[in-house]
């Protein structure tokens, strides 16, 4: 998770801080790190997010049970009961049918962190690109590119994943897929318009002059200097992310079962709330926590990247 | 500023254009929208009967063209689950849905208003750092979780509140705090970052230095000005509270347009799916429209862009 952040920062903020962040220009990395080192508080998220990748990496070392393991003997066993026969200790207790609730937190978090980072990852670049060309273009070619982006802005988000992932069956990859179709829309919108203000710079008026090709001047002189705000968005929104695909599998129409996701815990908890309050609280102070920490990591990097856009939401 | 009408309004007819053919387009997404109605059980032979009866042998144009036609009437067939026509189930939830939008508005901007405007006249006070960091954990959590958690302490452990249900007062107060959550992290942030940047003008220095009472210059010359961007968050968040009851309708049961849509989806009864994507479209196109023209009708300026 936070690799993948660092990995961001490193490739594409050189051409966007050359001229702002640095003046005495020390390694892009190492400013980032001293920034974030000296920020306590998205430090601990960025800790904590370090920590949630180890544990979707090997979950396998944070468990004392299988996720997947029934035992309708110890059905709905409160946190830190014990099993007489055997001795085994059920740290955040089992569900309903007897699964041990900390190791289905503990993969849940697979697909949660799988599901944030990918449909970022892909909504972004799709988004960058189709803004990168509307902005570029102009003329009819923005202004089909333009319409379009109203059609999938004027859908309500959840409805369309849902629907189309009860259209193309429910797996991991319709779901991010679904999720996809729609997020890319921010992306184009920003990215156009810093598209627009940059395509007037004297520096583009020379490479053109210079006889660039359309393509070789939209990646190389216009694209580093629109990039900087859609990443900072990029980051902002993979909490988001997670929150819809919790949302998509609390509602039934996830990665399906047995897989474990923590809005589909939240599914099965609820229909327990009165008896086992456990297995509805501990798999959403996860998410919480999760997005907690993606949005203080985020808060950060939007600082770092571009101080003037402090506190703007 | 007629030409600026009438641009916005043919640009909203073309939007409600494509999302029709979105809607269209989706139960063809699997190429054969027969098999996806029709129950698991079924028949090949039942299967045909059931495609050549809905027409989906014709040309996709065709379909389309028909689609459409009945579509500008309001029309999207007949429930397969309920037997009424699909928008009419639609349309008998709205009033359900709209209630638990506007209560959760309100709600937000109950709690936003005097958080946002205390957060930034006492500036890293108590008071600024806890509602900065409920606007901060508020942004963080999904809003059903939110919803358990209510039912959880009201319901289950206080026994204050009803669990589920439309009809009274107490009804209501939970679902709309919970459909009301992302709206109320993000007004009272924009709230307090609008009014530091107006605190910190020329004209609320000469209002204060004229010696006036400090309440007057908070909300007579401060809050105002501060309000404009909080009313473009409104009108966005009215959208956001809209598509997020779809959630929030669930957790609470509450009989309105996104638990329907959430159960015709569950029961592949794609007429109603279809109607209230459409339906919530236009609501969406809709608002957006009248946001804009009033904007355009307060500040000129927007229609000569």
């Amino acid at each position: 998770m936070r690799d993948e952040l660092s990995v961001q920062t490193a490739t594409l903020a050189p051409p966007v801080s050359a001229g702002e962040l640095a003046p005495e220009e020390p390694p892009v990395w190492r400013a980032a790190w001293e920034s974030l080192t000296r920020n306590k508080v998205a430090f601990t998220g960025a800790l904590i997010l370090l920590f949630m990748a180890l544990v979707a990496i090997f979950p396998q070392y944070f468990v004392l049970h299988s996720p997947y393991e029934q035992n309708p003997a110890l059905g709905a066993k409160p946190p830190l009961f014990v099993d007489r026969e055997t001795g085994y200790l059920f740290i955040l207790g089992t569900d309903a049918i007897g699964r041990d609730l900390l190791s289905r937190i503990v993969y849940g978090s697979r697909v949660s962190l799988t599901v944030g980072l990918t449909t970022v990852l892909i909504s972004g670049t799709i988004g960058v690109l189709i803004g990168l060309v509307s902005g570029y273009c102009g003329g009819w070619v923005d202004n089909v590119l333009m319409r379009i982006v109203d059609i999938f802005l004027a859908f309500p988000f959840v409805l369309l994943a849902l629907a189309l992932v009860a259209i193309l069956k429910p797996s991991l990859f319709i779901v991010i897929v679904a999720i996809s179709v729609r997020i890319w829309v921010p992306y184009a919108r920003l990215v156009r318009g810093s598209a627009l203000a940059v395509k007037e710079m004297e520096f583009v008026t020379g490479a053109k002059a210079a006889g660039l090709s359309t393509p070789a001047i939209m990646f190389k002189y216009i694209l580093p200097n629109v990039l900087a705000p859609a990443v900072v968005v990029a980051t902002l929104s993979v909490g988001r992310m997670i929150i819809i695909e919790a949302s998509l599998s609390f509602l039934g129409l996830g990665v399906p079962p047995p897989n474990p996701t923590w809005g589909g815990m939240l599914a099965d908890g609820r229909n327990y709330i009165d008896t086992a309050w456990w297995i509805c609280v501990f798999p959403g102070l996860a998410i919480m926590l999760t997005v907690l920490s993606t949005n203080l990591l985020g808060d950060w990097f939007r600082d770092f990247i571009d101080p003037r856009l402090k506190g703007v939401d | 500023m007629y030409s600026y009408v009438i641009r916005r309004l043919l640009q909203s007819l073309i939007v409600l254009k494509g999302v029709l053919i979105i809607t269209f387009l989706m139960l063809h997404l699997t190429g054969d929208p027969a098999s996806l109605m029709m129950p698991e059980d079924a028949t090949t032979d039942e299967i045909a009967e059931f495609r050549q009866r809905m027409g989906f042998n014709d040309p996709l144009l065709a379909q389309y063209g028909r689609f459409f036609w009945s579509a500008l009437k309001f029309e999207f067939g007949v429930s397969f689950r309920q037997g009424e026509p699909a928008m009419k189930l639609v349309l008998d939830r709205v009033p359900a849905t709209a209630e638990l939008a506007l209560a959760a508005i309100v709600i937000a901007l109950l709690i936003s208003l005097p958080a946002g405007v205390i957060s930034a006249t006492r500036r890293n006070s108590v008071w600024d750092r806890l509602s900065m960091l409920g606007a901060l954990l508020g942004q963080s959590m999904p809003n059903f979780w939110l919803g358990l958690m209510f039912l959880l302490i009201f319901v289950v452990w206080l026994n204050l509140l009803p669990s589920h249900g439309r009809g009274t007062f107490a009804h209501l107060v939970l679902p709309a705090m919970t459909a009301g959550l992302y709206a109320t992290a993000r007004i009272t942030r924009v709230l307090r970052s609008g009014m530091l940047d107006v605190l910190g003008e020329d004209y609320v220095r000469t209002a204060r230095s004229k010696g006036l009472r400090e309440n007057m210059v908070i909300y007579q010359h401060a809050l105002k000005n501060a309000a404009i961007p909080v009313v473009t968050v409104i009108g966005l968040e009215l959208g956001i509270v809209l598509g997020g009851t779809v959630v929030v309708e669930t957790v609470f049961a509450w009989p309105g347009v996104g638990r329907l849509t959430v159960n015709a989806i569950m029961n592949d009864d794609f007429p109603v799916v279809q109607a209230a994507v459409f339906f919530l479209a236009f609501m969406f196109i809709f608002i957006n429209l009248t946001v804009d023209l009033l904007y355009a009708w307060l500040d000129p300026r927007i229609s000569y862009k």
